[in-house]
């Protein structure tokens, strides 16, 4: 434990020495709204007030801890371009302590971003109304767990696929924000596509999410009942966690036999 | 003046125009080389301009309520009956993802060689580096292009929308696309300028890449932006890349009123762009290399 705390530590030091990375985690979201901002400002000119500002909000939260897990397939990059991921991998430690401490500091960092747009969009854009925040924050900690595995399971990935691996975990999150609802309700996306959306268990988290945001009396959810839907993602999230360390730690081993954790 | 330097610019002025175009094309190929090893990536950076544009046409039906007025509505705010507004979203995606291509590929190719310790190397080599720097462009602008072709057949295919009633249309918003290839490679540069001196390429991409796609008008049209976000759209060259192609294509309004006034302006761009590009890259770069040293990160 202390030598996850201490690659906690050094992540925490890495991300702190590069200005530019502070910048970008703060500048991020802000580019996100207006383009959603802008957008809809196009299509409604009428100002963006009350339920789409609660939604915005929500939904850059959602998207914020989904975005986080293409961090850690970054750092692995970046460790084997420098050639000290074998050197790590002989630390004792475990084997996937730096991709805990890049995922947990950029965790951190994201609490506070989300707090701070949280406070710009009910200045930019009018209240925001979260009816059950511990709710809507419990069920948050949820993708949180889903962020945390994908980013695992795509470091896995690019310990053998490199390149493509990256470009993939910027990608696949893109896709699953769209058919789970994070920004566009399902119930509006084109015939068929919501099929797609049920075979995503975030879909399920995020309905849960925005049903806690908006419902007076929760429960107000369009896919299944409620109950099933934290069920669904309990399930989901403890499942995915498990199955992504056992994949990352086998690709450790395949990479350490076949030389690629150097390889770049 | 020491010995080694002077011998490093004798070596330096023998090379001819071809050993130069040597040069370029040597990079170009060992790039072109070096991401066909990575056939995913290849397919990404074609797809993810569609996936842009789901973003922006999703949100349009949601907040009109449904395609038909999401449509309608488009065609009012750009003042034109006939426009499209999957292609609008789909041409500013494909026009942002050149402007992602040229700093990724120039960012990523320097802060790789400054990881693994061979910009330094790479330096001591008896070349002009901007040669090298061409090679890269040239390999972007290439990839680019592939890119934005495939990326709307695949758009036709998917949305059933048809950019190419027109060939002719097609090949001037090539021409378009090309001529602005020359001032946002001249930023490329500048932003090399950057990644040496800050060293984190990503978070610096992520920033000035997001940056622009928002001056740009990414998704809508620059006048419904704020007076003192448009000024600076007016002199980033994606700005005019994309309303060329969206003009061509869509049948939007060019920024000027005519096609060759917004022509015009790239070609001014061209002329500056790449000279103050490279100088500022130049300048950083010798000034790391006195202070800190290249392999620094």
């Amino acid at each position: 434990m202390s030598a996850v705390i201490a690659m906690v530590k050094k992540e925490g030091i890495i991300f702190l020495r590069y200005p530019t990375r502070i910048l970008s985690a703060i500048i991020f979201p802000l580019f996100l709204t207006l383009i959603y901002a802008f957008t809809n400002d196009l299509f409604t000119p009428e100002a963006i007030t009350g339920f789409i500002s609660t939604n915005l909000f929500v939904g850059m939260a959602i998207f914020l801890v989904i975005s986080i897990a293409s961090e850690a397939p970054t750092r692995i990059i970046e460790e084997q371009q420098q050639g000290t991921l074998e050197s790590i991998f002989l630390t004792p430690t475990v084997r996937y302590s730096t991709i805990l401490g890049v995922l947990t500091v950029r965790f951190i960092f994201m609490i506070v971003t989300v707090l701070f747009y949280y406070w710009v969009i009910q200045v930019s854009f009018g209240a925001t109304s979260i009816q059950h925040p511990m709710e809507v924050f419990s069920l948050l900690l949820l993708v949180v767990v889903q962020a945390f595995a994908f980013g695992i399971l795509m470091s896995g990935y690019t310990l053998t696929a490199k390149e493509t691996a990256l470009r993939a975990s910027i990608f696949i999150p893109y896709i699953i924000i769209i058919f789970s609802g994070v920004f566009v309700p399902i119930s509006q996306l084109p015939t068929g596509w919501d099929t797609i959306s049920r075979f995503i268990p975030l879909s399920y988290t995020v309905d849960a999410i925005y049903s806690a945001t908006n419902d007076p009396v929760i429960g107000n959810t369009t896919i299944i009942p409620i109950l099933y839907e934290v069920v669904i993602s309990i399930i989901f999230s403890c499942l995915f966690l498990f199955v992504s360390v056992r994949f990352y730690l086998s690709r450790v081993r395949a990479a350490s036999q076949n030389g690629s954790l150097l390889e770049y | 003046m020491s010995m080694d330097v002077l011998d490093h610019k004798q070596y330096r002025s023998q090379f001819s125009f071809k050993s130069n175009m040597g040069i370029i094309w040597s990079v170009f190929i060992q790039r072109m080389t070096q991401i066909m090893r990575y056939k995913g990536a290849l397919f990404f950076d074609i797809i993810t301009p569609l996936l842009f544009a789901i973003f922006p046409i999703f949100i349009g039906v949601s907040a009109a309520g449904s395609i038909d007025n999401a449509s309608s509505q488009f065609q009012k705010a750009v003042n034109s009956e006939s426009a499209s507004f999957v292609l609008y979203a789909i041409l500013g995606a494909n026009v942002f993802q050149i402007v992602n291509g040229a700093l990724f590929n120039f960012g990523f190719f320097l802060r790789r060689e400054q990881i693994t310790g061979t910009l330094e190397s790479l330096y001591l080599a008896p070349t002009n580096q901007v040669y090298v720097m061409y090679g890269t462009g040239l390999y972007a602008i290439v990839r680019a292009f592939i890119n934005f072709v495939i990326s709307l057949v695949l758009a036709a295919v998917l949305f059933q929308i048809n950019p190419f009633t027109n060939p002719i249309s097609v090949i001037y918003s090539l021409l378009f696309l090309l001529i602005g290839m020359l001032p946002l490679y001249g930023l490329a540069f500048g932003f090399g300028a950057l990644v040496v001196k800050f060293k984190d390429m990503q978070s610096l991409q992520g920033v000035i890449s997001n940056l622009i796609g928002v001056a740009m008008g990414i998704f809508f049209p620059i006048t419904l932006l704020p007076t003192y976000i448009r000024f600076l759209s007016y002199i980033l060259p994606p700005t005019w890349q994309n309303a060329g192609v969206r003009s061509i294509l869509v049948g939007t309004d060019w920024i000027l009123g005519n096609w060759y006034l917004d022509l015009a302006v790239l070609i001014a761009m061209s002329l500056f762009y790449p000279v103050i590009g490279s100088k500022i890259y130049s300048l950083t770069d010798r000034s790391i290399r006195k202070t800190q040293g290249l392999g620094v990160f």
